[in-house]
């Protein structure tokens, strides 16, 4: 394969100049300083790398000469003299060219890859040369910045989006035919429960045709039975009324007997009165007030001479008494003395003796007694007599009762007249009263059987009428059975059109056969399954790829450089790509700054190498400007056969540069 | 199943070359769902 590298007006040169590559071979830019070696390399670096998206990596290329500063009106490229440089590199069917403009503008005509910058350089203040100068170990950022795993991860997402949607299109399918199945039953239930509504309804309408005949001739006994009904209430109000009328009636009655009878009591109580104050007055007029007066003058004329005579017994009794006394008071003055005699005190110096005194008291004793009994027996003539007159003066004060008595008779006879007259009225008001009852009685017998026929009447008209009640049933199950109706069918077709929903699905705002979708769903479902294999493959390779890469090639390259001191170089993929160095004889893995310079280059291109050949090889470049500035003869030779031998395996053109003492002279080595 | 197998080829190939080629994540976005759209509706007919 050739490469012809075409450059106008870049760097010091002014006008075209061609530049011719083989691959397969390492190619040897040599010359002396400043004669314009590294112009080429950077050349075929920015037609290879533009254009520069990455901040990073534009910065790198600023550094390295290639690309221009946000300042820079410029590239570092064009010729100071030049408004307008082309770069032109062709290989293999592939032209890539870039026009730089003095006012800035640059045109690409095809895209190159911004990662060469950090893959294909091989130069002094590479990236990577930096984190190994620095004794930096961590070289995750390979992966993040060189490696096509974001891309890769972001198309895994983006058919990841279309894997879920075409699962959850599969699970809107499998809901759909689960619904479809149970929206068939259920039409197949409902258009079951319509046949039988259906046919309940045309039983229930036949029934109703034959009700409705029913119903006319109801209609009139209806009627009749209504105006019975209102007689019956108007009569059953009368007899109410005449039942009130007669119960009144009967209650007048019963208090005009209580009075009666009050009245007859009353009637004989005015007799009783009235006899017993006749007979006062029959007493009263047998008295004879004359004879009266003169048995009271007889008894006071009487008790005149009882009094004389009790005059003419005191004195007797009186001397009596006083001889009484004196004989006491003698014996009393014996007894005191205990003397028998005594002084007579009639009879001056003689003696009586005591036995006489005792006799002498005895026989004055005797001589009193029948004296006070005499006087006793005209005392008790008198108050007798006192009595009678008292009794007989009793019997005229009576006597003058007699008008009184008079009086009280004409009133009493004058009262029984009257109660007897209000009794008469009321007895009669009684017959009345009683006739009337009788009246109303009869009254309310009749009206009773008036009422009792009219209810016959109604219940007979009432057992020919027919229960309607089963009619309006039927009407109200034929209504509701038509409203069941109506919902089944509503129902039904709300399931229809369900079931025709189920059958489609809409993708891309097409509609598609359910059963189609399906298999084309699953076949879709394998090629994104497929492809997410690939991508998930491609990422872990994108991921571990230079790290795999660079520990294969290092310890091949240690084996074939025959690197003494070192036993074993690798990126560590379980400690975050970290750089570990194994020297002969140390197990431990050594600090990156006891590397000696010779050992930083060769290990950093190494590292630069396999990440191209991880993330870069579609681009058949390597550049190296001065790499081996640094090596030993020995490590130079080795290197340089290691390139070779890189170049002719992988087709690839390796171009370097090497300062000499020659002019500007290309040789492939 | 040798349709399946050429989509997948085609589909790998179109992945590969637009990463190749700098991938644009909407350009493809639209062409993906192109394609996909169109192997449905060959799957159609």
């Amino acid at each position: 394969m050739k490469a012809v590298l075409k450059l106008v007006n870049i760097g010091q040169r002014e006008g075209e100049e061609t530049w011719e590559f083989n691959s397969g071979v390492v190619t040897e830019i040599r010359g002396r300083t400043a004669a314009g070696k590294s112009r080429i390399l950077k050349s075929c670096a920015l037609a290879l790398s533009i254009p520069i998206i990455s901040e990073e990596i534009r910065n790198t290329a600023i550094s390295f000469g290639i690309a221009k500063t946000d300042n820079a009106k410029f590239s570092p490229l064009l010729n100071s003299n030049k408004e307008k440089a082309v770069i032109e590199l062709s290989y293999d069917g592939v032209k890539k060219s870039v026009e730089i403009n003095r006012d800035g503008s640059e045109k690409i005509n095809t895209p190159g890859n911004q990662k060469f910058i950090y893959c294909s350089m091989l130069v002094e203040n590479s990236k990577i040369q930096n984190y190994i100068d620095l004794g930096l170990s961590d070289f995750s950022w390979i992966v993040t910045e060189m490696s096509l795993a974001k891309d890769y991860e972001s198309i895994k997402d983006i058919v990841g989006s279309y894997s879920d949607l075409i699962t959850a299109k599969k699970e809107e399918i499998e809901k759909k035919e689960k619904n479809k199945k149970k929206f068939e039953g259920e039409l197949k239930k409902n258009q079951k429960e319509l046949k039988d509504v259906i046919e309940k309804i045309r039983i229930l309408e036949a029934n109703i045709d034959m009700e409705l005949e029913k119903i006319e001739s109801n209609t009139e006994l209806k009627k009749d039975r209504k105006l019975i009904i209102e007689d019956l209430k108007d009569k059953q109000k009368t007899l109410s009324d005449t039942e009130k009328e007669f119960l009144s009636l009967k209650k007048t009655v019963t208090d005009l007997d209580k009075k009666i009878k009050e009245n007859k009591k009353s009637i004989e109580d005015e007799i009783a009165n009235l006899n017993n104050l006749e007979n006062r007055k029959k007493g009263y007029m047998a008295l004879d007030v004359r004879k009266l007066n003169n048995e009271i003058n007889l008894l006071h004329e009487e008790n005149a001479k009882n009094f004389e005579k009790q005059k003419l017994l005191l004195p007797e009794i009186s001397i009596l008494e006083n001889s009484k006394k004196k004989y006491e008071t003698i014996l009393k003055e014996l007894d005191k003395t205990k003397a028998d005699k005594v002084l007579c005190w009639v009879c001056e110096g003689k003696e009586i003796e005591r036995k006489d005194i005792e006799n002498d008291l005895k026989i004055t004793q005797n001589g009193l007694s029948p004296k006070h009994e005499k006087y006793k027996e005209i005392d008790n003539q008198i108050t007798e007599n006192k009595r009678k007159i008292s009794s007989i003066q009793k019997d005229k004060a009576e006597y003058s009762k007699l008008p009184e008595v008079k009086k009280e008779i004409e009133i009493s006879r004058n009262k029984l007249i009257d109660l007897e007259e209000e009794n008469r009225s009321k007895v009669e008001k009684k017959n009345e009263d009683d006739m009337a009852i009788k009246r109303v009685k009869k009254n309310l017998e009749n009206r009773t059987n008036i009422i009792n026929q009219l209810i016959e009447e109604r219940n007979k008209i009432e057992k020919q009428i027919i229960d309607d009640t089963e009619m309006n049933k039927t009407r109200e199950e034929t209504k509701k059975q038509n409203t069941n109706k109506g919902a089944i069918e509503n129902q039904i077709s709300n399931l229809e059109l369900a079931i025709e929903e189920c059958k489609n699905i809409e993708i891309f705002k097409k509609n598609l056969e359910i059963l189609k979708a399906k298999e084309i769903f699953q076949d879709f479902q394998d090629i994104f399954n497929n492809i997410n294999s690939h991508l998930e493959s491609n990422i872990k390779k994108q991921r571990e790829g230079a790290a795999h890469k660079f520990n294969e090639n290092i310890e091949k390259i240690i084996e074939e450089l025959e690197l003494p001191s070192f036993k074993k170089i690798y990126l560590d993929l379980d400690d975050n790509n970290k750089l570990k160095i194994i020297r002969k004889g140390n197990p431990n893995p050594q600090a990156i700054n006891s590397l000696s310079g010779g050992e930083r280059v060769i290990i950093s291109s190494l590292l630069q190498i396999s990440a191209k050949e991880t993330y870069n090889p579609e681009i058949p470049f390597i550049v190296g400007d001065d790499i081996i500035l640094k090596m030993d003869d020995d490590r130079r030779e080795i290197f340089y056969n290691y390139l070779k031998n890189i170049a002719k395996t992988n087709d690839w053109f390796v171009i370097l540069t090497r300062v000499t003492d020659e002019d500007l002279v290309k040789e492939e080595i | 199943m040798s349709q399946n197998k050429k989509i997948i080829e085609e589909i790998v190939e179109y992945i590969e070359s637009s990463i190749q080629e700098g991938l644009d994540e909407a350009i493809f976005i639209k062409e993906f769902r192109n394609k996909i759209e169109k192997y449905m509706s060959e799957k159609l007919k």
